[in-house]
């Protein structure tokens, strides 16, 4: 047996940049590296496009972070949509919004 | 002497009214194909889905054609409503149609029948608003342009 270390998945010197988010339930600053998308995708049966950004970090980073906290990922601003686990639940997917 | 059907006509009238709608700027689009990027939004999309026929009116066809007008409409913030933004402009648009029902002479009448929407969340709130207009129109059993 060996111990998971997803860790290695979120190396800013590779394809994770830093996120920080302030939890509106209140406490600090959190911040870890996440995994950052920024995809178009078609809704309303591709009538129209809009912008998919989400973020994919380890489950137990970013701690209580919920819908309507605000913060940035690699400096610039978003709002968190939702937040979901994401394959076995070791990591985190949220949907976020650019505001 | 026209040469397009009176339903190309028509759509083309509703096009052109349809584009001083107050708060689209002029974002009216006919049948589009593609999909709008975001930043259209709001827009307006124009496109028509059956022609129903009523063969008994002689000497002409009469046909009643179904026009769907959509309103896109992307909310500013998280907390937006986003089929509440787009009912001004729908109003907007309900008033250029109806001040001339018969759209120059090329229809009989027209109505608004049925509305929907839909609503996604996307990256902020989004919503396709859709008042479907009904149009009476006749044309003759040989020549569609008249």
């Amino acid at each position: 047996m060996f111990s998971e270390d997803i860790g290695a998945f979120f190396s800013e010197s590779e394809f994770a940049v830093s996120a920080a988010f302030t939890p509106s339930t209140g406490g600090a600053l959190v911040s870890a590296s996440v995994i950052f998308n920024a995809e178009s995708v078609e809704i309303f049966g591709g009538d129209a496009l809009s912008n998919e950004y989400t973020m994919i970090y380890p489950a137990a980073a970013l701690a209580g972070i919920k819908e309507g906290d605000s913060g940035t990922v690699n400096g610039v601003n978003y709002a968190i949509r939702d937040v979901r686990l994401k394959a076995d639940g070791n990591l985190k997917i949220a949907k976020l919004a650019k505001i | 002497m026209p040469t397009s059907s009176k339903r190309e006509q028509i759509m083309q009238a509703i096009v052109t009214r349809l584009n001083t709608t107050a708060g689209v700027n002029g974002r009216v689009y006919r049948s589009a194909p593609d999909p709008s990027p975001r930043e259209e939004c709001p827009f307006i999309a124009v496109s028509w889905s059956t022609e129903n026929a009523s063969p008994d009116t002689v000497p002409q066809l009469e046909r009643t054609l179904t026009v769907s007008v959509s309103v896109f409409t992307r909310a500013t913030s998280l907390s937006g409503v986003a089929d509440s933004d787009a009912d001004a402009i729908l109003v907007s648009a309900h008033s250029l149609l109806m001040a001339d029902t018969q759209l120059g002479g090329l229809a009989i009448d027209m109505r608004l029948e049925d509305a929907d929407t839909e609503i996604v969340a996307a990256d902020m709130p989004a919503a396709k608003t859709t008042h479907q207009y009904s149009v009476k129109f006749r044309h003759s059993y040989a020549d569609m342009t008249n």
